[in-house]
Order: C-alpha cells, then structure tokens, then sequence
C-alpha cells in the first residue's frame, strides 16, 4: 500500500506556545481519513503544516513519498485543500473563483468546473458574487474548489460547517463517491464524530496537539464490544444470580441500578427469564453497541481532559 | 510571469484606475495653473522664471501624486490580500510565493513607471499651450531643452516607480493599509524636498540608485515569504 502522506514527530510552537507536538500521522493511499478532536486540539494546525501554509517547528512531512519543503511547491499541484473556511474572492462569482483557481493551479480541462458544481450540487449560481452566498453555499463551492481539479489527496477542514442534514448527507456521499470511483485519499478533520465514523476507513483522534491514538475502522469495529445493559433497583442480587446462575464474570455495575454484561454469548432473553424467575425487578434491559463517540470520549478523558 | 500579472488583473478587475489618473492629472494642472497665474507674472523671479524650473515643478507633483498612489495599488494588490485572507489561498497553488508577490509588484512599477511618464507629457504639453498664450515664461523652447527635460522625467520616473515599492516594506510589517500609505507619504515628502535649485533627484545616480534602493527594500520584505507562517 501507497503511503500518501506521513509525518514524523512533527511539532508546531508559536511564540512559546505548543500548538502540536510529537505528532505521528500515516495516511495510504485511497483512504478517508477521520481526523477527530475537539475544539482547539490542533487538527487546523496541522492541516495548515501540510499545505505549507504554517511552517513545521519540529519533525518533517512527507507527501507522495517526498518530503515537503519550504520551497516545494509542485507538491501541492497534487492537493485540493479547504482549510478553517472556505476564502473566495468575494467581489467575483463561482466561475470566476473557479477559474482563477484553475489557472493557478495549472489545470485547463474546461468542463471540470461544470462537473464539479455538479457533484456539489450548486448549480445556478453563476452570476452571483461570492459575497451575496451563504455559508452552506461558500463550503459546497470551496469542496468544489478543492475537487475540481481532481487532487490525489484531498484535505478538508470542518467541510460540513453551514451545511443543512440534507447537505451533510450529500457530501458525505459525495466522499466516497470521491474515495471510491476516483480513488482520491481523503483527510477529514471534525469535532462531530457520527460524521467521519461512518465513511472513515482510519481514524486518527488528536488532542492537545498530540495523536492520541490512530487505529483503523476495521479493527476498531472487531474490538468494539457489545454490551447488555439491564437496569435494575437490586444490583446486588442481580449480579450474584448473573455469576451464580449464569457464570456471567465479565459485567460492571455502572451507578446506582445499571448493570453491563459484556459477555455476549449469554442471550438477553435467557438474563432476562433468569433474573424475573429470581425476583429481581427488571425495569430494562438492552442491548447496547459501543459508538465511536464512546471510545472518543474514553480516548479523550484518558488523555486527561473531562468530558 | 505574463501569466500570474494576467491573472492579477483579471482577479482585481484592473480597469477603473484610468479614472484615476484623469483625476489626479487635473488636479496637478489646477495646482501648477494657480502658482502660474499668482507667481508667473511677478516681477521677482520665484518659481516661474523658465521653463526648466516649471517642468521641475511639475515633474514633482506628479511624481508626488503617483508614489502615493503606487502605495494604494500595493494596499489593494497585497496587503488587503493578507487582510482578507485570500493569500493563504494564493499560498496553497503550486506558484513559488516570491513569484506571486512580484507579479503584483511589477504591475506597480509599471503602472507608476507609466502614468508617471505620460501624465508629465499631458501636463507639460498643456501647460506649455497655456504660457504660449499668456507668456510668463520669455523663453523659446528649444529641443535641448525638451530632451534634457525628457530625459530627467524619464529617469526620475524609474527612481520614482522603485521608490513607490517601499511602501510594501512597511504596509508588510502589520500588515497595515494605513502603514502602507502613510509611508509612501513620508517618502514623498523626502523626494519632494526642494533645495533652492538642487533637488535629490537632479543627478542622474541619485535617481536610478534610489530605484535600486527601492526595489531593494521591496524585496526585503519578501525575501523570507517562503519559509514564514502565514496566520
């Protein structure tokens, strides 16, 4: 597998403040990449290090098996960007930006603009100046600012602010269409992680500045475990008739009357006949898939930060 | 390069500047008109006397005028391009950074190179049409004069258009439109200094090594463009 892009221990400080540090980072080639973390965690600054808008304090990147220099600007021929908003020229309309931006980035094929209206579904636009757009509008332009040209790696920042449910919908299908039928590597960064959970192949979850964990989606899905939550008002006894009857050792009393078993060969219906049969009084019980916001908020609160 | 100047037009939509220059021409004439009619006909020589000290006149007015307004050209070119952000985007296109930025500088000193030369042609011819008729100025034109004048204006023009470059250095430092003009201020009135009949610019060196200076100074300022962070 075709490494996209990699960097290594890379680190950031403005004026004595550390904004990232130690960052290792791997994307292959036709992956979406979720890059989670909360508010102010870094993901901004390192996007900015990879298009070499902001300049690396420590540690190196490398991009398409080369690394990124202050002066290697033909890497970023191969990059579509969207980084913290979408920035137009604001007195000039969609084509006009369009077009500009083309030229500048050296692509001539006249109907990509067209095509990627399209994708984004904003059409109709044409002689509107920029500033008269909403917000929705700006972000499904500056995703097709960044598509148009049609980049081996794609980096977007925040790309669903402004947008309506419907628009979210679209765009996250427009990624993988992106993803899939182009073979364009994405890296998506969002503090909402139901976004990137489900078209992310990799997640990487920073804070802080620094990488908290990387891990793939498959191997996140085969750890992830599944737990029955019954709610009861005798945890006590339940969890002794789940041990005694059931030899149930893997369960944890969360709170007051909330009881998980994650041992899930046991079927809920039979936990649920054992403990009515023993008189405990079962007010629910469900069974429960632990989400990405789960494990994102466990990552987050182990990095020392209360949720 | 032709390419980036181009799009730089197209993206500034260059165009509404020929009004510019109509209105800054006919304030110089209003200006030189006045000292005209109030000292040409007096009989102390002040300022009038020949037609060498009208054109020097002149020459710095419009020197004056078009330095300041080299400075809102760089204000608008760059500095509001900073100011708005959209250089981050210019920052992220596969175009060496210095290239950009001295696309947008070239068509300043151009453009100030340019107006500079013509407005001095449109003014002096006008007011050499206006003395004709009045005839303050008792002196015949001869060609000597008009290719010692010519060639004077067409060097100070050159140290003028390098010197309009300076603004940059200071409009870069905050990123500051009104430091960008105020500076350009400041270096008109150090040219503009007139000393009885020696002025700076009356040497052929001085002039062209303070174009030098001035693209110098502009180029200090860009000189790091590629290794700084851009906020």
């Amino acid at each position: 597998m075709t490494t996209i892009l990699k960097t290594n221990r890379l680190g950031k400080t403005i004026n004595g403040k550390e904004l990232v540090s130690g960052l290792n980072m791997t994307i292959n080639k036709g992956e979406i990449y979720g890059f989670l973390g909360p508010n102010g965690a870094g993901k901004t600054t390192v996007m900015k290090m990879i298009t070499s808008i902001l300049k690396p304090t420590e540690g190196d990147i490398e991009l398409f098996g080369k690394p990124l220099h202050s002066n290697s600007f033909e890497l970023l021929k191969r990059m579509g960007s969207i980084i913290e908003y979408p920035i137009f020229y604001e007195k000039l309309t969609a084509q006009e930006n369009m077009e500009l931006h083309c030229e500048y980035m050296g692509y001539y094929n006249k109907k990509a603009i067209g095509e990627a209206l399209e994708m984004v579904k904003l059409t109709g636009i044409n002689n509107k100046q920029i500033k008269e757009f909403s917000l929705g509008m700006k972000q499904r332009l500056g995703i097709a600012r960044a598509i148009v040209t049609k980049p081996e790696l794609l980096l977007l920042d925040e790309p669903i602010n402004g947008l309506d449910p419907v628009g979210i919908l679209e765009m996250r299908n427009l990624f993988s269409i992106l993803s899939k039928q182009y073979g364009i590597t994405l890296l998506i960064s969002s503090h909402i992680l139901g976004e990137i959970e489900h078209i992310a192949d990799k997640i990487g979850v920073i804070n802080q500045g620094k990488m908290v964990k990387e891990v793939t989606m498959e191997s996140l899905r085969e750890t992830s475990n599944d737990y029955v939550e019954i709610t009861t008002s005798e945890v006590k006894k339940a969890c002794y008739i789940l041990s005694d009857r059931l030899h149930i050792s893997n369960m944890k009393v969360i709170g007051e009357n909330v009881i998980r078993v994650y041992d899930m060969s046991i079927q809920q219906n039979l936990i649920f006949k054992t403990l009515v049969m023993e008189d405990v009084p079962v007010e629910s019980i469900t069974q429960k898939q632990h989400s990405l916001e789960d494990y994102f908020m466990k990552l987050l609160n182990g990095g020392g930060l209360s949720a | 390069m032709l390419k980036l100047i181009k799009l730089e037009f197209k993206k500034n939509k260059f165009n509404g500047s020929l009004l510019g220059i109509l209105i800054v021409n006919v304030a110089i004439i209003a200006m030189t008109l006045l000292m005209y009619f109030n000292f040409g006909s007096l009989e102390e020589e002040v300022s009038f006397s020949n037609y060498q000290e009208a054109f020097n006149i002149i020459d710095t007015f419009v020197r004056a005028a078009f330095i300041i307004y080299a400075s809102t050209l760089i204000a608008k070119f760059v500095i509001e391009e900073y100011r708005n952000k959209t250089m981050s985007l210019m920052f992220t296109y596969p175009i060496d950074r210095k290239k950009l930025i001295a696309a947008k500088l070239v068509i300043v000193f151009i453009w100030t190179l340019f107006t500079i030369i013509f407005s001095n042609l449109v003014i002096t011819t006008i007011f050499v049409l206006i003395n004709n008729h009045y005839g303050y100025i008792n002196e015949a034109l001869t060609t000597d004069l008009i290719i010692n004048n010519g060639l004077q204006i067409l060097l100070n023009a050159v140290a003028a258009a390098g010197l309009g470059l300076i603004p940059l250095f200071f409009g870069m430092l905050k990123k500051s439109i009104v430091g960008t003009i105020v500076s350009s201020v400041l270096i008109v009135s150090f040219i503009g200094s007139n000393y009885g009949d020696f002025s700076l610019s009356s040497i052929i060196a001085i002039p062209l090594s303070l174009a030098v200076v001035g693209i110098l100074i502009a180029y200090l300022s860009i000189r790091n463009i590629d290794k700084v962070d851009l906020f």
